[in-house]
This record gives structure tokens, C-alpha cells and sequence, in this order.
């Protein structure tokens, strides 16, 4: 049924004819005279004004697609031309314990965010205990942690001079940290687990929406069948939600590949790490296009597991509102330990890093007040963060629109080209990007030699427009998922409606689907504008010299040890993180009659 | 068919329709001419291509082949493609689609864009005759299902469309309400001189409506005729079936008649031999006392209120005829009757599933 859309709006020559009132002017008889109705000539002559618009729409949707695929063809290209001397290098040295290390952290992030996860889902949808709610939407928390804040705070937290170690220590009676050696944090476990316990709430979001969707019918008849509780969870309410917590999955796992921060602070050697290596240390682009490639495959082997994972079961239920599954009460000691229990994750993934930058941050300001710099990086995180947004707003509204407006196999596909950026890692986004942004520097400098002789200042990588190109490329998923979303929701009907009462296509989209979208483009845009102030690898890559982001700063710092104004920086990432968790708990709580 | 007058083109001319969706053809060669002024219903069932026939004619689907004249004009066919929004006709959607962003005034007002002040005055006019005038401010969500269908009728009128599309407009009604709006409808339909074209599945309300009907089926016109002619004098099986229930008694034609255990039916129209089925509706048999006409047992009677139907059981029919009496009526289970035929009522038809 879908591209019966696109046999409609393909002919768009015949321009409209004024129409008449149906019905008299005022103080006339009820009965209106016959009408006289003008007759209109059929205009298959020169294409007017919407007639112009929608080819440039599908330029746009095209130019759009075209902008996300040109970084990872600009990989391919790369990588062919070989490293010189490296690339067997490389391939000997670096990428099998780059591999190594990034299977086991994925299968150990993997392992850790899906039993979190779920089981923080399941306990606040099928228990109601004191403090349930509260825990509801604190599960959520750790999203407005980036990993490389949580690993920022979580070093110096557990430093073996640290409070949690000096504390232990006291409650023992140690008095040197040498007496007693506790696991360090800077390993592959410590990694997983820091990971793991920020990413969970990717898998906790989509598994409780769908418990909560889940028909309450589903889980009483499993119970009628003589199946205990927990039977029931593992038996009916597990299997149902498969397809989330394998969603939920696959995006922390992308985080987790995405992630170059707390990867390189806790030493351990990921994919990630090893390109911005290659790039950064041995200026061998070629190989970390290379590399890059690798971990491309690897992001697009996860996405098709997960679409495996999803394909071909029902997993819907009704399809009318169903009624909720009850939540079983919980009482004294039990409704205790359920709250403890779910306050773990809470205070592991949010609660100890912020207040630890809340404190720090505190006594930094306290110290040596608001620095400059701080406020500088500040307005440079929300400008590009903020242009960004616009333009990955505008680009997603108009991929998404284009198979509503004009329909079509084609469109569809522009919008699914458009969308890939969210598989691409924000490192590997950025060295893609490096060497057509050099070329177009370079054409247009030389351009300017020839016609003026004088050189241009760097177009691209100088000026921050390389950076926003990349936001807009990795998060333009998010917009235009939002934007399809809200205008699915909008019936046909509607649109047919504003066509027949005389709108053209680009009309009924201003007129009808836009007003009554825009909560969807408003949420979808403030998810980008907190991917973007949170974003490091590409920020890192591709932001101007000399110039510093919140992110980058913080990154500075770690790196080398110093903990200056990174608390500061880390606090204020965090405090725009909190934005959308709001949001997010609001869209994903499904509405079903109680 | 009956042509239109020469003089004037018809309101609405399609011509060899074809669409096809996928696999499925939902018209496969349709004909059809609206008159000027007409109230035509398009009945059948659904899927038979009825709501497609509509959209097509409103510029939302392309047909494979075939034209699509308003007024005369090639509006679809070979290489022209008039958009919806350039074809000056209405539609009122099965759901309103009222924009729930919009008063009822914006709605109304949203198909005014580029013309005179006095289209805006006439339209809220046409709200005020439709008894709407004091929820103009409001928004159509707030509205009752029959205050909606009214709001949304007058916005597909308030451009002045030289033809208005129907789209099961009364489905979304409760039955106690729907009599009334329908009537509403059809007097504000005919005192705009507006042409319409009604989709409906419902044989009560294309009766009630319809100037004429087009009854469809499989994307196919089966019948054009006033409702009385198609009731009366149906074409095919499929239409008197459509129509009304009826007993139908499978026999074959002999020396011009129908024989049937209640008498032959003459049905000269009809070839020798040819397989038949003489179709009884209740009005075609009159129930007296026994003696009057066959005699019969009445096996089961079910009270309507205003009439009632009693089944009669008849020597030498397996099935049970039915037979409609005003009132409660005298006779009850058990009761011996007399039965006859009244002959104008009687359809004789072709037995399609035996040829």
C-alpha cells in the first residue's frame, strides 16, 4: 500500500482555478441561484510554482543522502591507496589486539547493559513498591552521563589515593595504599563495567516501554498455565521483548565503539582508539582509513544481528489499547531490596560521578572562580552544537518528508541512505571526512590563487563547518527518525484533505503536517543538541585549531593528568545530558488505559 | 446507461478506468457519467473499488488507464495528470479528517485561501445554516460525531466544487442519528445545486439519496439506474441479491414461463431452457386465509415493530419463503395460510452460478 503514494503529485502542471462560495451572500434567499461555474482550461504548458519546488526537493533529499555516503566512500578511497610501509604493520601489530580487545569488550558491555537493563525494566514494570516512580525515570539518569565523563570521574574517584580506596583502607585499618591492592580500574573489567552501567539505560528504555505495552492478558495467561513468576518472565515476558532489549543492545554497543574517551583514559587499545592513534600519532591517514573500515563492518554486522534478532516474530500483541499488567506489590523487607536493588545501577552510572563533579566542580569555582576559558568553551559548545541542530533538523525533515510528499521506492531509499550516519562511529566519521574536506580546501585555495593570488584562508577544516557537517551527518538519524515518526502519525487523510481544499504538496506539509508534527521535531531536536554537546571523537578530529568544546577541554585534561576546570566542564556536559531524559521517559511511556 | 444531454457535458465523464494496486485490480474498466445536479451513489461492497473510483476521480490515484472528463475538461489520462488541488472537486472523507489543529472556522476556511471576502462571509453563512455557528471557535476534536460530519461537509462545500465526493459519509453515525443528518445532507446538497458522487456500501442509503445509482462490483459498474429501477428491476442475480434479501428457487425456462411450485412466472425476455432462479422478496407474496391461493403452514414469525415476517413453510419447497405484514399481523406458528404471488414483484433472473 505504501507506494500507492507514489503513483499521486507526479503532474503537477495544471495550475488552480479560482473557485466560488458555494452558497449566497448575505440576506439572499436560502436557495441559491444556479451556480455558474467557471470553466478552466487545462494547463499542460509551463510548471508553476510547486511544479519547481519538488524537484528541488528531491535534489535536496538527494544532496542530503549524498552528504552522509561521501565520508565513507572518501574511506574506501583512502584505504586503497595504501599506507606505504605501514599497513602490513598495522595488520600485524595493531589490529588483532585492537580486535581482540574490542570483541571482549563488546561481548562484556553487551552481557552487562542487557542483564541491567532488563532487569531494571522488569523490576519497576512488575512490582510496585515504595519509591518505584522515583526509580522510574532515575533508571534514566545515566544517559546524561557521556562514558568519558564517567571515566573521568570514576579515575579519580578510585585512585588508589583517592576517597573510595583511602575510605576502605580506614574501615580496615590500612594505612598505605601499598598494603592493600585493590583491582584497578584501568582494565579491560574495570572498562566493561564503567561501560555497562553508563550504556544500560539504552536497553532499559525500549525493554520497559515494551513491558508496559505488553497486554497484561499475555503474562495472567501464562500465570493461569501454572507458571510461577519468575517463570513467567523468563517464559512469556522475555521472549516478547526480545526485539527491544536487542535494540536497546545494539545502541549501547554502537556507543560503546563510538567511544574514544574512557577506552584510552582506562588503557585499554579498542578500534576506536587505535584510529585516532594511527590518525593522530603516526599520521597515517590511509591506515586509519583502513582501520576505519574494519570497525565499519563491525557497527553494520551488529545493526544486522539486531535486525536478525527482530525478524519475522509478532511480538505486537492486540491492536487495541491493552489493558496494563498490574503490578504485583511488594512489602517490607522485599519492596526494600527491590529498591536497593534498582538504586545500584542509578548510583553507580549517575549518582557517584556527579556528585563527585558537583563536588570537584564546587571547589574548583570556589577556588579559582569561573574561568574564561570555561565560558569561551561553553560558547563555542553551543554554537556549533546549536547550528548543528539546525541543520540536521531542516536536512532530516526534508529526507523524512519526501516519501510522504512525493512518494515513492526512491524517496524511501534517500531516506534510508540519509539515515546511516548514526551507524558510523563520530572517529571514523571524521577521517572520512579529512581528506574530501583537504581536497575541497585545497581546489577552492587554489582557485583563489589563480584568480586573485592570494591564498584563502582553509574553508572546511578551518572553520568549524567541517565539525557541524559531521554533527549533522551522524545525528541526522535521530531527526529524520522523529520527523517520520511524527508524520506517520498524521492520518492520509489529512494530507488528501488539505490537496482537495486546493493546497499544493509543500502546502499540506506547512499547513497540516508540520503544525501538527512539530513536538516530534522539537523533542528530536533537543536529543541532537545533547548528542552534539556530549560528542568527543569527531569534535576532536575536526573542530578548528585553537579551538576548545567543553568536550575537548575535559579530554585535554584527562589526558594529561591535570584535573583543573575538567570538573567544571564535565558538570556543565552533564547538566545538558538531564535535558531529554524528561523527554525520553515521556515519549516512551506507552499510553494504555490503566 | 442513459447519455447525458448533448448540450451540456456530464459533471463527471469516466471512461475505461483501470487501477491496480500490487496484485490487486481494483477497477478493471469502468464507465460512468454524473448529470449535472445528480446525487449519484456508488454502492457495493467493500473492496469492490468503489473508495478507489472516488480517489481516482479526486486526483489521489493515478489511474493505469482510462480518462476522467469534469465538466467536459481531460482532468486524468494519457499524459495529463491534473493534481487534486487544481481540480475544483470536494471530498468528505470517511473520518472528517478535520484538522484537529484548526477551528471549525480555520477548517472551514481552509479551502478559501486566494479567494474573495465574500467567500469567507458565504461560508460562515453555510456554518450557520448547518446550525454551527456558536462552535465556530471550537476545535472539531471537541465536537459530536454528527456536529463533525457537519463541519466537515461544509468545508468541502465552502469552495464551491463543481462536484462534491462522498466517502461513506454517514458510516461514522449512530443508525438513530443517521437518518436525520443524512436528510440535513441531501437538502443543504440540493439547495447548493451541488453534483455529488456517494460511496456507500449501505443499499437503505443509496435508496434514500441517489438521484441514480452505480452498483459495483469486483472494480466493475454492474447497473446504472434510478433506486427504484435497480430495486424493481434489477439486472443480474447479484444485484436483486444486493438489493434486498429474497428466496430464490432455481428452475429453468419452458415455453416462456418460470415454473416454480407456486404457479410459472411468465418471462418471455428470457432464452428457452436458460437456468433460472425466480427470486420471492417478502413483498411479492400476499399471505391470506387458507383456501386463499397455495395452501401453507407459517413456521415462524419475527415481530419488527412496525411489521412483521412470517416464514411459511410450502409442500413441495425445501426452503421456507418469507412474507412481510403490516403489524403484529393474525397469524402465528402453526397457523394454516393461503398463499399467492404478486406477479410484479416477482423477479425472474438468470442463474449465473449455474451457467
Amino acid at each position: 500500500m505504501t507506494d500507492r503514494d507514489g503513483l499521486i503529485d507526479r503532474d503537477l502542471d495544471g495550475a488552480a482555478p479560482p473557485r466560488r462560495a458555494a452558497v449566497p451572500v448575505r440576506g439572499a434567499p436560502a436557495v441559491p441561484a444556479p451556480r455558474t461555474r467557471a470553466p478552466r482550461a487545462v494547463t499542460t504548458g509551463r510548471a508553476g510554482r510547486p511544479g519547481l519546488l519538488l524537484p528541488a526537493w528531491t535534489l535536496a533529499a538527494g544532496l542530503t543522502a549524498l552528504l552522509v555516503l561521501a565520508p565513507v566512500a572518501a574511506l574506501g578511497l583512502e584505504a586503497l591507496q595504501g599506507s606505504g610501509g605501514l599497513w602490513p604493520h598495522l595488520l600485524a601489530h595493531v589490529l588483532p589486539p585492537a580486535l581482540h580487545d574490542t570483541a571482549l569488550l563488546l561481548a562484556g558491555v553487551g552481557i552487562v547493559v542487557v542483564v541491567v537493563g532488563t532487569g531494571a525494566a522488569w523490576l519497576v514494570a512488575a512490582y510496585e513498591f515504595p519509591g518505584r516512580r522515583l526509580l522510574d525515570w532515575a533508571l534514566l539518569l545515566p544517559l546524561a552521563v557521556p562514558t568519558y565523563i564517567a571515566a573521568y570521574a570514576y579515575l579519580d574517584l578510585l585512585h588508589p589515593v583517592g576517597p573510595v580506596q583511602g575510605a576502605i583502607r580506614a574501615l580496615l585499618g590500612y594505612a598505605r595504599p601499598r598494603d592493600l591492592v585493590l583491582p584497578d580500574l584501568r582494565s579491560l573489567p574495570g572498562c566493561i563495567l564503567l561501560l555497562g552501567f553508563v550504556l544500560y539505560p539504552y536497553v532499559y528504555l525500549p525493554t520497559r516501554a515494551l513491558f508496559l505495552m505488553q497486554s497484561a492478558t499475555l503474562v495472567e495467561a501464562g500465570r493461569s498455565l501454572g507458571a510461577r513468576p519468575a517463570a513467567v518472565f523468563l517464559r512469556v515476558a522475555l521472549p516478547l521483548a526480545r526485539p527491544a532489549i536487542a535494540l536497546g543492545a545494539s545502541l549501547a554497543l554502537l556507543e560503546a565503539l563510538n567511544d574514544i574517551g574512557a577506552a584510552e583514559f582506562l588503557g585499554v587499545r579498542t578500534l576506536t582508539v587505535s584510529i585516532y592513534d594511527t590518525w593522530v600519532n603516526r599520521s597515517d591517514l590511509p591506515g586509519a582509513a583502513g582501520l576505519a573500515l574494519v570497525m565499519l563492518a563491525a557497527c553494520l554486522g551488529l545493526i544486522a544481528v539486531e535486525r536478525r534478532a527482530r525478524r519475522g516474530r509478532g511480538y505486537a500483541g492486540a491492536a487495541q489499547r491493552p489493558r496494563r499488567m498490574s503490578r504485583t506489590p511488594l512489602s517490607g523487607p522485599a519492596a526494600l531490596a527491590a529498591l536497593a536493588l534498582g538504586l545500584v545501577p542509578v548510583a553507580l552510572g549517575f549518582l557517584a560521578p556527579a556528585s563527585y563533579l558537583a563536588a570537584e566542580a564546587s571547589r574548583r569555582l570556589h577556588r579559582a572562580g569561573l574561568s574564561g576559558a570555561i565560558l569561551s568553551e561553553s560558547l563555542n559548545t553551543l554554537v556549533y552544537a546549536a547550528l548543528a541542530t539546525v541543520v540536521a533538523t531542516i536536512l532530516g525533515l526534508v529526507v523524512a518528508a519526501g516519501p510522504r510528499l512525493l512518494g515513492g521506492r526512491w524517496h524511501e531509499a534517500l531516506l534510508r541512505c540519509a539515515t546511516f550516519g548514526y551507524a558510523i562511529p563520530g572517529a571514523i566519521l571524521a577521517i572520512g571526512l579529512l581528506p574530501p574536506l583537504a581536497a575541497l580546501d585545497g581546489l577552492l585555495d587554489g582557485a583563489s590563487r589563480a584568480l586573485t593570488g592570494a591564498p584563502l584562508a582553509a574553508m572546511g577544516l578551518g572553520t568549524g563547518a567541517a565539525l557541524v557537517y559531521a554533527y549533522a551527518v551522524r545525528f541526522l538519524a535521530v531527526t529524520a527518525g522523529s520527523s517520520e515518526a511524527g508524520l506517520a502519525r498524521v492520518p492520509r487523510s489529512l494530507g488528501d484533505a488539505a490537496r482537495i481544499l486546493g493546497r499544493g504538496p509543500v502546502g499540506a506539509l506547512a499547513k497540516v503536517h508540520l503544525p501538527l508534527t512539530w513536538p516530534a521535531l522539537l523533542g528530536g531536536a533537543l536529543l541532537v543538541f545533547v548528542d552534539c554537546v556530549k560528542e568527543l571523537p569527531a569534535t576532536l578530529i575536526l573542530r578548528p585549531l585553537n579551538v576548545e568544546t567543553l568536550a575537548t577541554h575535559l579530554y585535554g585534561e584527562a589526558a594529561r593528568g591535570t584535573y583543573e576546570d575538567g570538573a567544571v566542564a564535565a558538570l556543565l556536559i552533564v547538566a545538558v545530558g538531564l535535558l531529554p531524559v524528561a523527554l525520553l521517559l515521556r515519549v516512551s511511556t506507552p499510553k494504555v488505559s490503566p | 446507461m442513459t447519455e447525458p444531454a448533448p448540450s451540456r457535458p456530464a459533471a463527471l465523464a469516466v471512461e475505461d478506468l483501470a487501477c491496480r494496486f500490487g496484485r490487486v485490480q481494483a477497477l478493471a474498466g469502468v464507465s460512468l457519467a454524473v448529470r449535472p445536479g445528480e446525487v449519484m451513489a456508488l454502492l457495493g461492497d467493500s473492496g469492490c473499488g468503489k473508495s478507489t473510483l472516488l480517489r481516482v476521480v479526486a486526483g489521489l490515484e493515478a489511474p493505469q488507464a482510462g480518462t476522467v472528463r469534469l465538466d467536459g475538461r481531460l482532468v486524468a489520462g494519457p499524459g495529463t495528470r491534473v493534481p487534486p488541488e487544481a481540480r475544483g472537486v470536494g471530498l468528505m472523507f470517511q473520518d472528517y479528517a478535520l484538522f484537529p489543529h484548526l477551528t471549525v472556522r480555520e477548517n472551514i476556511r481552509f479551502g478559501l485561501k486566494g479567494q474573495p471576502p465574500a467567500a469567507r462571509e458565504a461560508a460562515d453563512e453555510l456554518l450557520e445554516q448547518v446550525g454551527l455557528a456558536a462552535h465556530a471557535g471550537a476545535y472539531p476534536q471537541t465536537l459530536s460525531g454528527g456536529e463533525q460530519q457537519r463541519v466537515a461537509l461544509v468545508r468541502a462545500l465552502a469552495p464551491g466544487p463543481r462536484l462534491l465526493l462522498l466517502d461513506e459519509p454517514f458510516s461514522n453515525l449512530d443508525r438513530r442519528m443517521r437518518d436525520r443528518v443524512r436528510e440535513d445532507t441531501v437538502a443543504l446538497l440540493r439547495r447548493t445545486g451541488t453534483t455529488a458522487l456517494m460511496v456507500t456500501h449501505d443499499p437503505e442509503e443509496a435508496l434514500a439519496v441517489a438521484t441514480r445509482i452505480a452498483l459495483m462490483r469486483r472494480g466493475r459498474i454492474v447497473q446504472v439506474a434510478t433506486g427504484e429501477a435497480l430495486y424493481r428491476r434489477p439486472e443480474s442475480l447479484f444485484a436483486a441479491r444486493f438489493l434486498a434479501d429474497a428466496a430464490e428457487i432455481p428452475t429453468r425456462i419452458a415455453g416462456g414461463r418460470a415454473g416454480t411450485p407456486l404457479g410459472a412466472v411468465p418471462a418471455s425476455h428470457l432464452p428457452e431452457g436458460a437456468p433460472v432462479r425466480v427470486c420471492l422478496r417478502p413483498e411479492a407474496l400476499r399471505v391470506g386465509a387458507p383456501g386463499d391461493g397455495l395452501p401453507a403452514q407459517v413456521l415462524r414469525r419475527t415481530f419488527l415493530g412496525a411489521a412483521s415476517v412470517l416464514h411459511l413453510g410450502l409442500p413441495g419447497l425445501s426452503l421456507p419463503l418469507r412474507a412481510r405484514l403490516p403489524g403484529p399481523g393474525p397469524y402465528g406458528p402453526g397457523d394454516a395460510v393461503g398463499v399467492t404471488l404478486v406477479p410484479d414483484s416477482v423477479l425472474v433472473l438468470p442463474d449465473e452460478e449455474a451457467a
